[in-house]
């Protein structure tokens, strides 16, 4: 007898995600992940001048903003033959390294832990359908503590981003050819302050509590467990063209490392809610089989 | 309860009238004050629905600062859905939002974060075993019951990024598919102290006094020309030749001119705003953004969208 489960919405993460499950006889035959929002960046881009790349895409997503608009920038100097400073370069991965931390405090805090930790039975947390809570008492008192306290320094790993960039998210001066604002004496100093907070913070807690989690849930790494394929495309861009990353790109698959090919990557839309027309994707919410705006690599 | 009451409450609970031991003053004391501390925390009961926007909104609302997040979330607002911030999840969260549409209907304010697909299937909430509610539907359900109906971000407010051309999911405004008044909060994404400041304007004082686009003067009175640092240099005809310089950025796009927000005083995170940072203020607030604002670093005077 199958049996089919809607888990919608899924909650905490920036976007609209449901889940359909399909059960038989115990076990899961399908598990479709369904992004019910459709975005439409590829088509607002086009007709328009590629220098709004960089503000605009940044404009697909709240929490990872800047990523976008790397890309963007990275881009544009290769089609106008930009030659980047060193120092150029390391303020905008300042800039990045700064919405990243923003990024991946909130996403600990605010979007995953409410998965392993009890949160007191007040708006916004009523209701928590906690299933396998583990912590002992005093743990999990000290990380919901900890929620709070991620508040004040993912706030100050924007406020980085924001003193060198003119706002955050949706930074202005990570832009074609450089940066449009200079690291004087003044902003540095306070950087490095915000940071020296956010530092003491992922030593003292983040880490510590990351720890205690994959501790308390070792059996949850023997859950999925796909082949250790696993890709880096790059991070950090450093050189004149960009053409250094300061994490090098790579393949391991088993014990094996390589280079990326990166003409083997492809987008495809078998299971969205995509089709082809003239050689241009086109929003197809009948498509028969597909389940989701969301496309795969 | 009055003063004397209390007193006398106290008196026949003492330890030192025999049987009634202190243990029955604590369990009378202690239902007391949690009854006059309900009565003193008046929050504004929100719900806060998510349909086709970024999420920058609520990403920059997390970095309000005094009240920071966590204040925010506790003393000003009871936040009884949110598709970011709750902890339940599937048909818990759908419970809790049935729950609060009911007993709150008529006193909850609706933070809408996105616009709306009229194109339904563009954009779905959620899916209950009754099948899909789409943005449309959900707006219309909770909007009908709500007290007051805040659009939060440009998308909600105008259109936005959401309905740039070509549009195809046929986004539009939360209030074209409502048939009441909505407070339109915009900007992409909004500044963290006009949203937070017009909550705190509904708690203290209800309703704001609003422009003709219906957002809160309080931060959308002026343009940001009037109140722009480089406003001299406008002025004296002295135009930045490139992004990065000091000069008026009206010559790389400026719209300051035909935007109204705060910016130059506001600033973001208390630091910075985008002509400080030596490039152009884009208009994010504006109900044409971004097809107004595009080609950016262009004059206002050349673009052809003008
Ligand atoms: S920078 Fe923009 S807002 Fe400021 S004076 Fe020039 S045109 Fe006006």
């Amino acid at each position: 007898m199958s049996q089919t489960i809607n888990f919608s919405p899924v909650t905490r993460l920036s976007g609209l995600l449901s889940v359909k499950v399909v059960i038989d006889d115990g076990w899961i035959k399908e598990a479709n992940a369904k992004g019910t929002m459709f975005r439409g960046y590829e088509k607002i881009m086009q007709g328009r001048k590629v220098t709004d790349a960089v503000y605009l895409t940044q404009r697909v997503c709240g929490i990872c903003s800047l990523a976008h608009g790397a890309v963007g920038s990275y881009l544009l100097d290769e089609l106008y033959g930009s030659t980047l400073s060193q120092r150029a370069q390391y303020l905008r991965n300042i800039m990045l390294v700064a919405d990243f931390l923003q990024n991946h405090i909130r996403h600990f805090y605010f979007f995953s832990l409410p998965d392993f930790v009890e949160f007191p039975n007040r708006p916004p947390w009523q209701n928590q359908n906690l299933v396998d809570g583990r912590l002992k008492p005093k743990d999990n008192q000290r990380l919901v503590g900890h929620y709070f306290d991620a508040v004040k320094v993912a706030q100050e790993a924007h406020e980085i981003l924001a003193l060198f960039g003119g706002k955050a998210p949706h930074q202005h001066s990570f832009v074609q050819g450089g940066v449009a604002v200079a690291p004087t004496a003044d902003k540095i100093n306070r950087a490095q302050a915000l940071l020296a907070n956010i530092l003491q913070f992922i030593r003292e807690k983040l880490i510590p509590d990351t720890e205690l989690l994959a501790q308390v849930y070792n059996d949850y790494f023997k859950i999925g467990v796909t082949p250790k394929r696993l890709i880096s495309c790059g991070l950090f861009k450093f050189g004149e063209q960009n053409q250094d990353d300061f994490w090098p790109r790579g393949v391991i698959n088993g014990r094996q490392f390589a280079q990326p090919d990166v003409d083997k990557i492809e987008e495809t839309v078998a299971n969205s809610w995509f089709e082809e027309e003239d050689g241009q994707l086109e929003p197809a919410p009948d498509k028969p089989g597909a389940y989701s705006w969301t496309k795969s690599v | 309860m009055k003063r004397n009451e209390f007193i006398n409450l106290c008196q026949n609970y003492s330890p030192y009238q025999g049987n009634k031991g202190h243990s029955s003053l604590t369990h009378k004391i202690l239902a007391e004050v949690s009854s006059y501390h309900d009565s003193q925390t008046e929050k504004l009961p929100v719900i806060w629905l998510e349909t086709n926007c970024s999420c920058d909104n609520n990403i920059s609302i997390m970095n309000t600062t005094y009240p920071y997040l966590d204040r925010f979330l506790e003393e000003t607002i009871d936040l009884l859905y949110s598709n970011t911030f709750m902890a339940a999840q599937g048909q818990d969260a759908v419970n809790n939002l049935k729950a609060a549409a009911n007993k709150k209907a008529g006193q909850f304010t609706l933070v809408v974060e996105g616009a709306i697909p009229l194109q339904e299937e563009y954009n779905v909430v959620f899916i209950t075993s009754q099948g899909e509610v789409s943005a449309l539907e959900a707006v219309k359900w909770l909007g009908g019951l709500a007290k007051y109906v805040v659009a939060l971000g440009t998308c909600a407010s105008f259109g936005g990024p959401s309905a740039a051309r070509p549009n195809l999911s046929q986004s539009v405004a939360v209030s074209e598919v409502l048939d009441r008044e909505v407070i339109n909060v915009s900007g992409c994404p909004v500044n963290a102290d006009w949203f937070v400041g017009t909550l705190a304007h509904l708690l203290m004082y209800g309703r704001p006094e609003l422009d003709n686009r219906n957002r809160p003067t309080l931060f959308y009175g002026y343009t940001i020309h009037r109140h722009c640092q480089r406003r001299s240099y406008f002025d004296n005809g002295n135009f930045a030749e490139n992004l990065g310089e000091i000069e008026c950025m009206f010559s790389q796009g400026c719209v300051g001119p035909k935007t109204r927000a705060d910016c130059p005083y506001r600033k973001w995170i208390n630091v910075n705003w985008p002509v400080e940072a030596n490039t152009p203020c884009i208009g994010c607030t504006n109900p044409d953004f971004p097809d107004g604002s595009t080609p950016f670093f262009t004059p206002l005077s050349e673009n052809s969208n003008e």
